[in-house]
C-alpha cells in the first residue's frame, strides 16, 4: 500500500493501536506535530498524504478505503467520522442568524436511525471531517499547507476552501470510517478564527449543502425546549400551485418552467378565465377564491402563486422554499419584493386561521394587507436577493376587553369562593357568564347579586360543555377568561395569564401551572399545607416566574385564557369529550392546527380543588379510558396509555374547517325546559349499589330516544347513592361506549332525592313512567317500563303521542 | 426583572444614580453587538441614560436571542447591578422600547453586525458621535471599548486599601470603573473635566484632590501630576500602546476574552507595565531540598505517563516527575515517557505506571510490560470516579453555558449541590465516566500490575473493595516537587496572600465552583495551569469578577513563587489526584480545602487541612473563608505544613517506593530492579 500517513499531534492509546494497524498494511506511520507538516510533505513521495488526528482509531478496512478513494479525482477526501454526539461528514458554512458574523461551521451530522446516510454525503463536500484527510500532495504543498494563523476545525475549513478556489474538489467518501475520542478540537480564540475567514469568505454563495442532503428535503430551523435552535431536515410540505393571470403563448414551456424544481408540486390550480388545459391542472375563475381555497387549511403546508407572465428561473420554487425556511419566523417569500404578485411561496403554519385573504378588495391590496396583517404578528416576508418586509413592532399592550366565562358546578361555598377571587382581578371585564347545571338554584341565587353577572343554564350535559359552547357564542371580549371553579384564582394570576397576549404574537390560548394532573401544567411536587400557604406559593411563582412560559402543544385545565378569534375560527369544545382534559386538549391541538400558538405561563399557579371536595361535575375525566378512546378515534392515535400521543402530527396536518369547526350553541337548554312532554321518565339510584340495574337501564334508554324526543329521564340520586357531582361522568362514559353523541342523546336531569314526595313534585309536566328503581313503596302506582324493549320504549313514546 | 451576574468588573453608574435616572423617558441611546458566548450567539446592548446634567451608563446588557422569537421569557438579561437599582416597572418601559427595535432589526434577516438607536436630542447625538470617536463603552464596539477598560480592570487586583488615581485620555472610564467598585479614586488634575466628553458621556462627577495616590494607572509618557506625590507603597501602571510591557493588553472578543491578559489569546492591542511596590512574593515556609546522588545505579525504571511533554499537567504527573529526581538522586536511571512502542525485552527492568487518568493507556503500557517481561508498578491515585466524579465534570459546566440567567445558575447550582442535576443518563446516582475512562481498562491495569502503590489505608481499603486488589498494595508519601528559584509573581497576583488552585483548567478541576466561592468569599485566588479546555476558561472569564487571576502556563519559577505565596490551597477537582500539589503547598505554608470524596491521605490531613463537598458551593464559601481567616489572621504558619514536611522528605519516599519495588524481588517476579 503505498501511502503516507501522518499523525498529528501527541501519541496516545490510539496511536499506538494506529501504529500497529499501518505496520500491519505495510505503511509508515509518522507522528509529528501541525508545524512540521508542510516540510514533511515536501519529503513525501506518495501521490496524497494522509493526516490523522491524534484522537482517531481505525482499522486495517479504513486504510483499505483510504487506498480505494486514492483513484478519485478529488483533492481533499474525507470520511465518515464516528464521533460522541453522532456520526459526522463533514462540515458547512452555514448563515448565523444572530452573531458578529454571518456564517457559523456548522457539522453535518447524521441522526442515529436515518436510513441510506452514506448516501446523502458522498460526493462534493463544503468542508471535509476532521479526522482522517486524505489531501493530493500536489494541492497541499500549492496552498502552503494549513494556515498557522487559525485554529483547528477552521485551518481545514481554510484549506477546502482554497483548495476549491484552485479549482480542485473537495470529496467526502463516508467509505472511509473511522472513530475519534471526542468531537473536536475545542478552539482557544474561536472569535479570531472566525473573524478571519469572515473577512476571507464572507460571501456564502459558494457554501451548500450536499447535494444528497439537498434532495433528502428541506433543512428547517426547529425550537428545542429551552429555546435552543437547530436546523433538522425534513421532507418538503404539501404544496399547492395557484396561477393567475393569461396563459401565455407556450403554455407547455410555461408549465415545464413551473416544474423545474426538485420540490414536487402536488396540485396546481389556473385562476382565470382562460385557463390553460391540461391533466393535471385544476382550473378556477379567480385567483382570490382559488388561493383562499388553498388556504383553508392551515398547518405544515405551502400556498404558492405564480403569475402567467412571471419570469421563472430554473430552481425558482427550490429557491423560494429556501427563502421561508430561512428562519422560524419567515411565512411569505417572494421572488421579487417590489412586484410580490408576480410570485410568492407563503409557509401556511405561520398564518393564523383568522388572517385570510380578502375576498372584497382586488389581489395586489388584498396580499399586501394579508402580508402586513402576518408582520404585525412578527412574521418576516423574505425575497429571494435577502431583502424583508418593512420592520415589524412587537405588539405594544392594547385594550383588548374581556368576557369571563365561569364554570359553576361545585358546591356552593366553593363557587362564591372561586368567583369572587375572579372578580376581584377582574374590574375591566365587560361580562361574566356563568353556565351552571340545570337544578342549582342555590349557585344561581348566590351568584345572581354580583353586578354584570348573566347566567347560560346547561340541561342538555351535566359535563356542561354544551353550557360552555353557548356562553362562547354569546361572550363579547376580545379576550376570553374560562374558569371552571374548582380552580383558585389567587391574586395576580388572571392579569398574569393574559398578559401573556400582549407579549406572544398570535397566540391562541394562556394556561395555568396547577397541583397534580395532566403533564406538563400539572405540578406534583407542591408542598403548600393550607390555603394561606398556598397564596404564598402562588405569589412566590409570580414574583420567580415573572413573565415566564413555555409554549406547549397539550393543554388541560378548563382554566384558560382564550383568544375570541381562536373560537370563531375552531368553533367552541368537542361536546362528545364533555369538560374535561380531553375537550381541552382537543380545544388546543385544534387552536394550534390552526395556526395558533398554546403558551403554559410558569408564573400562574392556581390550586385546584380534589373532585371529591369541590363536588364538581367536569373534573372526573382525567384518565378515563373510555374518553380516551373517544380522544384516540377522533384524531387516529394508535392505542396506548391515557394521555400519550404525538401532537405534532395532528398540529402539521392542519385545521380543516369544514371538517372540524364545532358549532357554538345558542342556547344549552334541552327538551326538558322548553315545551310540553310526551314522556316523564323516573329513575332512582338510592344506593351505590343499585347503579349497575340503573346503567343497564339506562343504556336502553339512551338507545331508544334522541334530543330530538319530547321526552326526560330524571334521575333522583338518595343520600347513600353515589356522588351528585359524580352522576354526569358516569353518564357520558355509558354514552362514548355506545357511540352516542352528548348533543344527540335524550335529556336527562339529576337531582337529589330526599322524600319522594318533593322530588315528584319537583317533575316537569307530562305522562309519568318508572324507568329504574323508584320502589313502589315510595312511589306508589305510577307505570313501569323496567322490562320493555328497545322496540317497547319506542312504541310507548307513539302511543303517548298517539294519545296527546 | 432577569439579571445575570457576569463580567461584574464592568459596571460604569452607581445605584443611586441608576435608581434615579434609568428609565424609557431618559433613555438616549441603545448599542446592539451581536457576540458569541461559548459558540453560541448573544447580543449584548449598551444603554446610555441622562436627565437633569446626570448620565449613566449601563453596558452588558445581555439579550437572550431565542426570546426575540419565542418570547418564553423577558429578552433583556440586565446586570446584577441594575436590577438591584431599577424597579421591574422601569425595567419593562425600557424593555419595550429596546425590544420591539431589536425584533424590527432581526424579523425575518440577520443581525451580524452592530445597531445604534439614538433617541437623545441633538446635543445627545453630538456627544454620542464624540464618544463612539474616543472608543467609550456604550458608543463604540466592544472590541475598541473595552480593550480601554482593561487597564483599570487590571489595577483591580492591587486595589486593597490603595487610593486610586487615574489620568489620561480615558480617566472618565477609570474613575467609573473605580467609583462603582468601591475604590477611593480621583482624577488627574490635569484633566480637564469640562471640556472632557468623556466626562458628560459616563456622567462622572469627579474628584480632585492633592493627596498623594497609591495606586495609579496611567497611559506611558503621561505628564500627570500623580507622579510627584507617590508614595513608597504606590503601584504605577503604565498603559503603553506598543506591546513591550510586562503585561499584553489583548483585543476583546465578547464575551469569551473579554479581559485575557494572555498574548494566546488574540492580536495584541498594547500593553502595560507595572511599576513601583509591586506586592514581594513571600518565601516558603519550608522547603524540602534536592539531595545529592548518593546510591549506585539500581536498575534502569521506564514512567510512563500519559503525557511526558507537559510536566505540570496534572498532579500525577507531577508527583511522577518528582519521583524520578528523588530516584535518580539516589542513583537510579529513570526514563520517562508515554509512548508504550518505547516498551521492549531488556529496555527496562521496571515499568511504573503513573496514574490512571487515561486508563487504556495505563494498560497498554502493562501490558506492553508483561509481553517483554518486565516487572511493573502502579501509582494507582485511585478514586471514585465513576459514581459522581465524572458526572460533576459534565454538569457543572452546563450549570454556567446553558444558564442564562442568574436565576437559571441558582437553580442549577442548588440541583448540583442536592446530586439532582442529570443531562440525560448522566445522572449523579448512576456510574458514568467518559471513554478514556474505562473502567474495565482501570479493573485490568490495577490487577495486572505487580505492585500498586497507594497514599493510604483507605485508599487500599479502596482498591480491595472496588477491584478486589489487596495483595502487593504499598502505602507511599507523595513524592513532591522540588522549588526552584521563584520568579516575581505580584504583578500577576496584586496582592501578598492568596488563594492557589492548581491543575488543568477545565471541567475536571472544576475552578468555577471555587472561583465563585472565593469571589462571595472576597478571596484572592490564583487559578494557575494549561488550558484544558478552552470554552471553561472563557466561562472562568465570564464569572470571574475582579478577585481572579488566572495564570496560564506557569513556567517552574513562577509555579514555586505561587506555592510559596499561597495563603490557602484549594483542591476542589471533580476527578484528579491532588495530593501532590496540596502537599506542596502544605509544605510552603498554605492550610489546605480539599474535596471530600477521595481517599483519605493520611498526610493530608489534621490541624489546617478542610474537606469540603465540591458541589456545595456554601460549603465552599465557609471552608475557603475559614480557612483565609485563620491564615491570615494567625501568627503562625499551619500546622499542617510540619506535619507534610516530615512525611514527604525525598529519601523517605523514595525509601517507601523502594520497598515496594523490593517486593517485587522478594515474590521473584522476574525483577531485575537492584534496591
Amino acid at each position: 500500500m503505498s501511502l503516507t500517513v501522518f499523525r498529528i499531534a501527541a501519541p496516545r492509546a490510539e496511536s499506538f493501536l494506529a501504529e500497529s494497524v499501518t505496520r500491519a498494511a505495510g505503511v509508515r506511520l509518522r507522528v509529528l506535530e501541525t508545524a512540521e507538516l508542510l516540510a514533511a510533505a515536501r519529503e513525501a513521495t506518495t501521490r496524497s498524504i494522509v493526516l490523522v488526528d491524534s484522537d482517531v482509531a481505525f482499522d486495517a478496512a479504513t486504510l483499505d478505503a483510504i487506498a480505494q478513494s486514492e483513484g478519485v479525482s478529488a483533492a481533499i477526501i474525507g470520511g465518515r467520522a464516528q464521533m460522541p454526539s453522532g456520526d459526522c461528514f463533514g462540515s458547512m458554512l452555514a448563515p448565523e442568524r444572530f452573531g458578529p458574523f454571518p456564517f457559523v461551521l456548522a457539522p453535518m451530522i447524521g441522526l442515529t436511525g436515518e436510513r441510506n446516510i452514506a448516501s446523502m454525503f458522498v460526493g462534493p463536500i463544503d468542508v471535509v471531517a476532521r479526522g482522517i484527510v486524505t489531501i493530493t500532495r500536489s494541492v497541499f504543498l500549492a496552498l502552503d499547507g494549513f494556515d498557522s494563523q487559525l485554529e483547528q476545525p477552521f485551518a481545514l475549513a481554510d484549506l477546502c476552501f482554497r483548495a476549491r478556489a484552485l479549482g480542485a474538489e473537495v470529496r467526502c467518501d463516508p467509505t472511509i470510517v473511522f472513530s475519534c475520542a471526542s468531537d473536536g478540537p475545542r478552539p482557544r480564540r474561536p472569535y479570531a478564527s472566525l473573524q478571519l475567514l469572515s473577512d476571507r469568505y464572507g460571501s456564502l454563495a459558494l457554501h451548500h449543502e450536499p447535494e444528497g442532503v439537498r434532495r433528502r428535503g428541506i433543512s428547517r430551523e426547529v425550537r428545542l425546549s429551552g429555546g435552543v435552535r437547530l436546523r433538522l431536515r425534513k421532507p418538503v410540505a404539501d404544496l399547492t400551485l395557484v396561477v393567475h393571470g393569461t396563459p401565455p403563448s407556450d403554455g407547455g414551456r410555461f408549465l415545464d418552467s413551473l416544474r423545474s424544481n426538485d420540490a414536487r408540486i402536488r396540485r396546481i390550480v389556473w385562476a382565470d378565465a382562460r385557463a390553460l388545459k391540461a391533466n393535471d391542472v385544476e382550473t378556477a375563475a379567480d385567483v382570490r377564491d382559488a388561493l383562499r381555497e388553498a388556504m383553508q387549511v392551515r398547518g405544515d403546508r405551502y400556498v404558492g402563486f405564480v403569475r402567467s407572465d412571471a419570469e421563472l428561473h430554473q430552481g425558482w420554487l427550490d429557491d423560494l422554499i429556501e427563502s421561508v425556511e430561512w428562519g422560524s419566523d419567515v411565512a411569505i417569500a417572494v421572488v421579487d419584493r417590489a412586484d410580490p404578485t408576480a410570485c410568492a411561496l407563503v409557509a401556511m403554519r405561520l398564518v393564523p386561521q383568522h388572517v385570510q385573504l380578502a375576498r372584497e378588495l382586488p389581489f395586489a391590496t388584498g396580499f399586501e394587507r394579508f402580508s402586513a396583517e402576518l408582520v404585525a404578528l412578527r412574521r418576516g416576508i423574505r425575497a429571494l436577493d435577502g431583502t424583508t418586509a418593512p420592520a415589524a413592532t412587537m405588539p405594544q399592550a392594547t385594550d383588548a376587553s374581556l368576557s369571563v366565562i365561569f364554570i359553576a358546578g361545585s358546591k356552593p361555598e366553593i363557587v362564591r369562593t372561586s368567583f369572587e377571587m375572579l372578580l376581584g382581578q377582574t374590574p375591566t371585564a365587560r361580562e361574566y357568564i356563568v353556565v351552571i347545571p340545570a337544578g342549582t338554584e342555590t349557585s344561581r341565587v348566590l351568584l345572581s347579586n354580583y353586578p354584570r353577572v348573566s347566567f347560560v343554564l346547561d340541561s342538555i350535559d351535566p359535563g356542561l360543555s354544551a353550557g360552555l359552547n353557548a356562553a362562547l357564542a354569546a361572550a363579547t371580549g376580545d379576550r376570553l377568561l374560562v374558569a371552571s371553579d374548582e380552580y383558585y384564582f389567587s391574586d395576580g394570576t388572571v392579569s398574569a395569564l393574559l398578559s401573556a397576549f400582549e407579549r406572544v404574537p398570535a397566540l391562541g390560548l394562556s394556561v395555568p401551572r396547577c397541583n397534580g394532573g395532566a403533564a406538563p401544567q400539572g405540578i406534583s411536587e407542591v408542598s403548600y399545607v393550607d390555603l394561606l400557604d398556598m397564596k404564598h406559593h402562588a405569589a412566590g411563582r409570580l414574583t420567580a416566574f415573572r413573565r415566564e412560559l413555555t409554549f406547549i402543544d397539550r393543554a388541560s385545565t378548563v382554566a384558560f385564557a382564550i383568544d375570541r378569534r381562536v373560537i370563531q375560527s375552531i368553533g367552541g369544545v368537542d361536546e362528545r369529550f364533555g369538560l374535561n382534559r380531553f375537550a381541552i386538549e382537543d380545544l388546543a391541538l385544534r387552536a394550534q392546527a390552526a395556526g395558533y400558538r398554546v403558551a403554559m405561563c410558569d408564573d400562574v399557579f392556581l390550586h385546584r380543588y380534589a373532585a371529591s371536595y369541590s363536588l364538581s361535575p367536569i373534573g372526573h375525566a382525567d384518565e378515563d379510558q373510555t374518553l380516551w378512546n373517544a380522544f384516540r378515534r377522533k384524531w387516529s392515535v394508535p392505542s396506548g396509555p391515557v394521555g400519550v400521543y404525538p401532537a405534532t402530527p395532528m398540529i402539521d396536518a392542519g385545521f380543516d374547517p369544514k371538517r372540524q369547526y364545532v358549532p357554538l350553541r345558542a342556547s344549552a337548554e334541552g327538551a326538558l325546559t322548553s315545551g310540553a312532554l310526551a314522556a316523564v321518565f323516573i329513575g332512582t339510584i338510592e344506593r351505590e349499589d343499585a347503579w349497575p340495574a340503573a346503567s343497564d337501564a339506562l343504556r336502553l334508554f339512551f338507545k331508544a330516544y334522541g334530543a330530538a324526543d319530547p321526552v326526560v329521564l330524571v334521575i333522583g340520586i338518595g343520600p347513600q347513592g353515589p356522588e351528585l357531582s359524580d352522576i354526569g361522568y358516569r353518564l357520558r362514559k355509558l354514552l362514548t361506549a355506545a357511540e352516542i353523541d352528548v348533543e344527540n342523546s335524550m335529556n336527562v336531569e339529576v337531582v337529589a332525592l330526599v322524600e319522594p314526595e318533593a322530588f315528584l313534585a319537583s317533575l316537569p309536566a307530562g305522562p309519568r313512567f318508572i324507568a329504574f328503581g323508584a320502589r313502589a313503596d315510595r312511589f306508589g302506582a305510577i307505570e313501569r317500563t323496567s322490562n320493555r324493549s328497545f322496540s317497547a320504549l319506542r312504541s310507548l313514546l307513539d302511543e303517548t303521542v298517539e294519545t296527546r | 426583572m432577569r439579571f445575570h451576574r457576569a463580567f461584574a468588573m464592568v459596571e460604569l453608574a452607581q445605584r443611586d444614580r441608576l435608581e434615579s435616572i434609568a428609565r424609557a423617558e431618559t433613555l438616549c441611546s441603545v448599542r446592539l453587538e451581536p457576540i458569541i458566548r461559548q459558540g453560541k450567539p448573544l447580543a449584548l446592548v449598551e444603554l446610555r441614560f441622562a436627565a437633569e446634567g446626570r448620565a449613566a451608563v449601563v453596558p452588558f446588557v445581555l439579550v437572550d436571542v431565542a426570546m426575540l422569537l419565542d418570547p418564553e421569557r423577558d429578552a433583556l438579561v440586565w446586570p446584577a447591578s441594575f436590577a438591584a437599582a431599577v424597579s421591574d416597572r422601569a425595567a419593562d418601559g425600557i424593555a419595550n422600547v429596546v425590544v420591539p427595535w431589536i425584533v424590527a432589526e432581526s424579523l425575518g434577516r440577520p443581525l451580524n453586525s452592530e445597531r445604534t438607536l439614538l433617541l437623545g436630542d441633538p446635543v445627545e447625538r453630538e456627544l454620542f458621535a464624540l464618544a463612539r470617536e474616543r472608543g467609550a463603552i456604550g458608543a463604540a464596539p466592544a472590541a475598541d471599548s473595552l480593550v480601554r477598560a482593561a487597564p483599570f480592570v487590571y489595577a483591580e487586583r492591587f486595589r486593597l486599601g490603595r487610593s486610586f488615581g487615574v489620568a489620561g485620555p480615558d480617566a472618565a472610564l477609570g474613575f467609573a470603573l473605580a467609583r462603582c467598585n468601591g475604590d477611593n479614586v480621583i482624577m488627574a488634575q490635569e484633566c480637564e473635566p469640562s471640556s472632557d466628553p468623556l466626562v458628560r458621556w459616563y456622567g462622572v462627577e469627579p474628584e480632585t484632590s492633592p493627596d498623594p495616590r497609591d495606586l495609579v494607572i496611567e497611559p506611558a509618557g503621561s505628564q500627570s501630576t500623580f507622579a510627584a506625590g507617590m508614595s513608597e507603597r504606590a503601584v504605577r501602571i503604565v498603559v503603553r500602546s506598543d506591546f513591550g510591557g510586562a503585561i499584553p493588553l489583548i483585543v476583546p472578543s465578547p464575551t469569551d476574552a473579554i479581559f485575557p491578559f494572555d498574548r494566546v489569546d488574540g492580536c495584541l492591542a498594547g500593553s502595560l507595565d507595572i511599576l513601583g511596590a509591586i506586592p514581594e512574593t513571600p518565601e516558603a515556609h519550608r522547603t524540602h531540598l534536592p539531595s545529592s546522588a548518593t546510591g549506585t545505579s539500581g536498575g534502569r525504571i521506564f514512567f510512563a505517563v500519559r503525557d511526558a511533554r507537559s510536566p505540570y499537567d496534572d498532579a500525577d504527573i507531577d508527583e511522577a516527575f518528582a519521583l524520578a529526581e528523588s530516584l535518580r538522586a539516589e542513583g537510579f536511571e529513570v526514563e520517562i515517557g508515554d509512548d508504550p512502542a518505547r516498551i521492549a525485552p531488556g529496555a527496562f527492568d521496571l515499568v511504573h505506571v503513573h496514574g490512571l487518568l487515561e486508563a487504556p493507556l495505563a494498560l497498554q503500557f502493562l501490558r506492553a510490560a508483561k509481553a517483554a517481561s518486565i516487572p511493573t508498578a502502579l501509582h494507582a491515585h485511585a478514586e471514585e470516579a465513576s459514581l459522581g466524579g465524572w458526572w460533576g465534570t459534565v454538569v457543572t459546566r452546563y450549570c454556567f453555558e446553558y444558564a442564562a440567567d442568574q436565576r437559571s445558575i441558582d437553580d442549577f447550582t442548588a440541583l448540583l449541590r442536592q446530586r439532582r442535576l442529570a443531562l440525560g443518563e448522566v445522572r449523579a446516582d448512576r456510574p458514568f465516566a467518559p471513554p478514556e475512562h474505562a473502567d474495565s481498562a482501570i479493573r485490568a491495569a490495577i490487577r495486572l500490575s505487580d505492585v500498586v502503590f497507594v497514599s493510604g489505608e483507605a485508599e487500599a481499603a479502596f482498591l480491595e473493595r472496588t477491584y478486589g486488589r489487596s495483595v502487593n498494595v504499598h502505602i507511599v508519601p507523595p513524592a513532591v516537587t522540588l522549588e526552584v528559584e521563584p520568579a516575581p509573581i505580584g504583578a500577576i497576583v496584586g496582592t501578598r496572600n492568596f488563594a492557589l488552585m492548581h491543575g488543568p483548567i477545565g471541567a475536571r478541576g472544576n475552578q468555577i465552583l471555587a472561583m465563585r466561592a472565593a469571589d462571595q468569599a472576597k478571596i484572592p485566588l490564583v487559578v494557575a495551569g494549561r488550558v484544558a479546555d478552552p470554552s471553561y476558561l472563557a466561562l472562568l472569564r465570564e464569572f470571574g469578577g475582579a478577585n481572579t487571576r488566572i495564570v496560564i502556563d506557569p513556567s517552574p519559577a513562577q509555579l514555586s513563587a505561587l506555592y510559596a505565596g499561597a495563603t490557602v490551597f484549594a483542591d476542589l477537582a471533580w476527578v484528579g489526584a491532588g495530593r501532590s500539589r496540596a502537599a506542596r503547598a502544605a509544605i510552603g505554608g498554605a492550610r489546605l480545602v480539599l474535596a471530600d470524596r477521595r481517599p483519605l491521605d493520611p498526610v493530608l490531613t489534621g490541624e489546617g487541612v478542610t474537606r469540603v463537598d465540591m458541589g456545595d458551593e456554601p460549603g465552599a464559601v465557609s471552608a475557603l473563608g475559614d480557612a483565609w481567616y485563620a491564615a491570615t489572621e494567625s501568627r503562625f504558619p499551619s500546622p499542617v505544613g510540619a506535619h507534610v514536611y516530615g512525611r514527604t522528605v525525598p529519601r523517605a519516599v523514595v525509601a517507601a517506593v523502594a520497598a515496594g519495588y523490593a517486593l517485587l524481588a522478594q515474590k521473584g517476579n522476574g525483577s531485575h530492579v537492584n534496591v
